[in-house]
């Protein structure tokens, strides 16, 4: 292939954008006032609500590659970069009034989130080991320090801590099992690893795709990588578990179909059956655990960690068939927005009572109407109930375990979890309309909260009642497995 | 593809739209004002289920009044709304009662707002789900009625109402979930993939028995006979119907349960029919038991509201005998299979007519035993005594809901129920003669409770106890006038009917039968 003389930068121009934003913001942070909150935010969210616009631009231009076959630019990695970028822009929304009291380290906090959004889209353009291994590295690292972000706290620092090492050894894990990839094969070529493992197949090979897993589980929150979660969950400012729940997770999710050839090849048989038993294993730990929490971040933290269960359905049926990949795109999108809208109403009741139990929610019907609504939309599509954006994932990943007839135990055990689920997702909603409440604090939301709640409400209930753009759009992303 | 006004869509989301209203109104300050939009949208969706009736053609067959839009091309979704007469009815019975309900439930106080919303919400679910010909859409609605009726029974209803209530939206949740994953396998075996329901029974994917075919078979019994209820999946039923507000509890025996027998014959049977003939004995083993198993439990009851709530076991025990001999395999001789034509149909008329006169009964039943607890604040059977004489309307209208319900001739109840027993016995003689100890056993326990509450000494406690408000007799009158009519003169509405489960009859015993020279080269 004969080298041309300059790169294509226009494959890249969501990241060389999102990389100014982020330099911007931390300039600005520098430069700017100390009493220039207000400025930051609005610096951050617009950079990244401006940030949509490149990346869309790219919808449809692939598959293509770039950079000898580093960066790869395909409909799939543009949805899901929508997905992230969309989620900091709501994260920025979330954070901008919870953490207006912060002494130091506003700035940087919005800085950091932008890398953070950065990181993750490398991750779902890495075709390359290296532009893999960094770009995971950089989403950990940002995770690290915006979990820890709230100095005074000690289980903000806790969270923080326990995330880093835990972190640290899982993606040493990762590191070693993807440079026996590099040893075995001799290309750092994503693409090209399949075909060459395939050629020769090892036990090592087995091994070293077993690393790469477990470095990708823990990123996911999967079983049995799952441990950090609830804590990190829990200690990190509620913001920043709000994208946590889902930016790393996509993010990973998006690595794992794009090592999937090469993961699969080192042992064609086994591999879909021990990622089958693993999705199931996950979505039973986060649906049982959850059910005896009574903290709000943590219950979300358990509900992730089934979700993820869920999502890893559509990764064992993509093996077989793409729609097991136009379920996990449709469902990446409608999890961002119940998620983070779930969040949102948390970080309300939080701000409100001052802690995060969900005893906090008692009486919420009466208190604010409208947000327990919001949040009883959110909790009904995160148990995948009509006409809600989870329900229509939720029918698409099942009908898609069900489409490859070996898989339709994987149906089975999504469904029964789906009524576990319901469960303690409902003991909220019981909380907020069923209790009454004695002496409940008013709740006083701020507008940027209560305008991340709308935009989450509505686009789970446009996911739900006409998601015609969003079926269509994860279709198209689908038929990358082609090329993977 | 409509011609002319979309009767149906109209029907449907009227309700919808006076929740959108309702809404907008103040909790506090415009509570008579929410009270009247929710009668008012309530109301306009009865009047357009009977204006609905014009340009249907009762005779003819086949789905009418349809809708079609495409909605979510990438799935082969549909928006696909139709009735016909097994519909019709059921749809006409949900719009009455709601409206009822609602009208009833002015005396309710504590957050209006809410509960008209509820309501609301739930009706356009109900409608939804009679109305709808497309999987997706049918599916969207049935779920759309669990989630009200969790919050009316939690939010409104008695001591042990939050219990009810999950207890209720998981048993439930559970059934509809197996349902999603057989529709799903539906889907999938379809070529062209399609949701519609009327494209697929055209195309029968699953037909015969295979194991696939036998998974999505009791995939979708799963859902249904929860929600029927059979046995044994009958026990979130006394206390959902127990702890549930008047009006909740006569929307939830009235239209809730017969979605689950709607779903039998409009999507079990045509859709799967040699799987319905291969499993139909066990279905009606099952019917009978649900029919002896309900009446002896409602026989023990004290609770005046749990014995007609086991009562309503009993009662779908008959609609699902009915189903059954509809689709059970017969072997005969071929004029011997002909005749049995005639039976299945009338088995199965019975039970479709059983569906709406339960609704109608059990509903004014329901609306019966509010009127005492809302005086007496209990409902002790044996509390009670010689309230004929301090109340003789209540009295009056207790007694022929109760006639009617254990089948009386004259009444409603009578009618289908011996259409049922008449068609089925052919079919399933020992079943039957078993099933018609249920009978016997309802009228023991109805007359037992009638005798003391009713009759003998009057307990002195209750001098005071006020009769019928003008609100309870609207609520219950209009259903006494449909069980004399019905009782009396049912041939409109087995005309109605027939339409339906004519052609799904024949389609049925076609599926069904062997006759004795295939039997016999079968066994060689």
């Amino acid at each position: 292939m004969t080298p041309k003389p300059f790169a294509d930068l226009s494959l890249a121009s969501p990241e060389l954008f999102l990389a100014a934003v982020a330099f911007s913001v931390l300039v600005a942070d520098l430069v700017f006032p100390r009493t220039w909150r207000k400025e930051i935010v609005l610096l951050a969210g617009l950079g990244l609500v401006a940030a949509l616009f490149p990346t869309a631009r790219l919808w449809g231009r692939g598959p293509a590659s770039e950079f000898s076959g580093a960066l790869l630019v395909d409909n799939l990695a543009v949805a899901l970069k929508l997905v992230f970028v969309v989620a900091g822009a709501m994260t920025v929304l979330m954070s901008a009034d919870y953490l207006i009291g912060l002494r130091k380290g506003f700035g940087e906090y919005f800085a950091l989130l932008c890398f953070f959004v950065l990181a993750l889209c490398f991750m779902a353009s890495a075709g390359d080991l290296i532009v893999l291994y960094i770009a995971f590295e950089l989403s950990s690292i940002t995770g690290y320090l915006l979990a820890a972000w709230l100095r005074d706290d000690p289980k903000s620092n806790e969270a923080g801590l326990k995330y880093f090492i835990y972190g640290a050894a899982a993606s040493g894990l990762m590191l070693f099992g993807l440079s026996l990839l590099y040893g075995l094969t001799g290309t750092l070529e994503v693409r090209a690893l399949a075909d060459r493992l395939t050629a020769n197949p090892t036990v090592l090979g087995g091994v070293a795709a077993a690393m790469v897993l477990g470095g990708l589980g823990y990123k996911l929150a999967m079983w049995p990588f799952h441990w950090w979660a609830p804590d990190v969950y829990e200690g990190a400012p509620t913001s920043v578990t709000a994208f946590l729940s889902v930016g790393p997770k996509i993010a990973g999710l998006a690595l794992l179909i794009r090592l999937m050839s090469a993961l699969q090849s080192t042992a064609p048989d086994a591999w879909p059956a021990v990622v089958g038993f693993l999705a199931v294993a996950t979505m039973f730990t986060g649906n049982l655990l959850a059910i005896r929490q009574t903290n709000i971040k943590r219950m979300l933290a358990y509900s992730s960690i089934a979700h993820a269960g869920y999502l890893l359905i559509g990764v064992v049926v993509a093996w077989f068939s793409p729609v097991g990949l136009q379920a996990l795109v449709f469902y990446a999108a409608a999890y961002l927005f119940m998620n983070l809208g779930a969040f949102a109403v948390a970080l309300i009741v939080e701000t409100a009572s001052g802690d995060s139990l969900i005893a906090s929610f008692t009486g919420l019907g009466r208190r604010a109407p409208a947000l327990a609504a919001a949040m009883t939309v959110f909790l009904l599509s995160l148990t995948g109930i009509p006409p809600t954006g989870g329900f229509v994932g939720k029918l698409l990943l099942f009908g898609a375990a069900i489409s490859v007839p070996r898989l339709w135990l994987l149906a089975v055990a999504g469904v029964a979890n789906s009524a576990i689920s319901l469960y303690y997702y409902m003991n909220i909603a019981r909380k907020m309309y069923l209790v009454e409440g004695t002496s409940e604090p008013p709740v006083k939301a701020p507008r940027t909260l209560v305008a991340a709640v709308v935009v989450a409400a509505v686009g789970i209930l446009v996911m739900g009642i006409a998601p015609q753009a969003f079926t269509a759009a994860a279709e198209l992303s689908s038929r990358a497995l082609a090329s993977l | 593809m409509t011609a002319g006004i979309p009767i149906l869509s109209l029907m449907v989301f009227v309700p919808l739209v006076g929740m959108a209203v309702v809404l907008l109104l103040d909790r506090e300050r415009h509570v008579q004002a929410i009270r009247w939009v929710a009668t008012l949208a309530s109301g306009a969706s009865f009047v357009l289920s009977l204006l609905a009736l014009i340009p249907y053609q009762i005779g003819a067959q086949g789905m009418q009044l349809e809708e079609r839009y495409p909605w979510i091309p990438a799935l082969n979704v549909t928006y696909h709304l139709g009735v016909d007469g097994l519909s019709m009815p059921l749809i006409i019975l949900t719009t009455l009662l709601t409206f009822l309900c609602v009208v009833y439930s002015f005396r309710i106080t504590e957050r209006v707002k809410e509960y008209m919303v509820f309501f609301l919400l739930l009706e356009t679910g109900m409608l939804g789900v009679f109305c709808a010909l497309d999987f997706f859409l049918f599916y969207v609605f049935w779920e759309v009625s669990l989630v009200p009726m969790y919050f009316i029974i939690g939010i409104w209803g008695g001591p042990r109402r939050e219990y009810a209530a999950i207890k209720f939206f998981v048993y439930t949740l559970v059934g509809s979930l197996a349902m999603l994953l057989a529709i799903l396998g539906v889907y999938f075996s379809s070529d062209p993939r399609s949701f519609d329901m009327v494209e697929l029974i055209r195309q029968q994917p699953v037909a015969g028995v295979t194991l696939k075919t036998a998974l999505i078979f009791w995939g979708f019994f799963l859902g249904f006979a929860i929600k029927v209820p059979m046995w044994p999946f009958h026990t979130w039923l006394p206390d959902a119907h127990v702890e549930a507000p008047t009006a909740g509890s006569v929307i939830l025996a009235g239209v809730l349960l017969k979605m689950g027998t709607y779903g039998f014959v409009r999507v079990s049977l045509p859709l799967m029919p040699e799987a319905s003939a291969h499993y139909s004995f066990l279905i009606a083993i099952l019917a009978l038991i649900s029919i002896i198993y309900g009446a002896l439990c409602a026989m023990g009851q004290s609770d005046i509201k749990k014995l007609i709530a086991y009562s309503s076991v009993n009662h779908m025990g008959y609609v699902m005998l009915g189903v059954a001999a509809a689709c059970a395999i017969m072997s005969g001789r071929d004029a011997e299979l002909r005749d049995l034509l005639v039976s299945r149909a009338t088995a199965l008329n019975g039970a479709v007519l059983q569906m709406f006169n339960h609704g109608i009964i059990t509903g004014a039943l329901f609306f019966l035993v509010g009127v005492i607890y809302d005086r007496a604040h209990l409902r002790d059977i044996d509390a009670f005594g010689g309230l004929a004489r301090i109340m003789p309307v209540y009295t009056a209208v207790m007694i022929t809901s109760c006639l009617a319900s254990l089948g009386l001739p004259g009444l409603a109840g009578f009618v289908s129920e011996f259409m049922v027993f008449l068609g089925s016995f052919p079919i399933y003689k020992v079943i039957v003669g078993l099933a018609i100890v249920g009978v016997v056993i309802t009228a023991a326990f109805f007359l037992w409770m009638i005798q003391r509450v009713f009759l003998g000494p009057t307990n002195p406690k209750w001098q005071a106890l006020q009769d019928m408000d003008s609100g309870e007799l609207f609520a219950t009158a209009p259903l006494v006038a449909i069980m004399l009519a019905v009782g009396l003169y049912p041939m409109p509405i087995l005309r109605l009917i027939n339409a339906a489960t004519g052609p799904l009859v024949e389609m049925l015993s076609q599926h069904a039968h062997i006759t004795m020279d295939a039997l016999r080269s079968l066994l060689g």
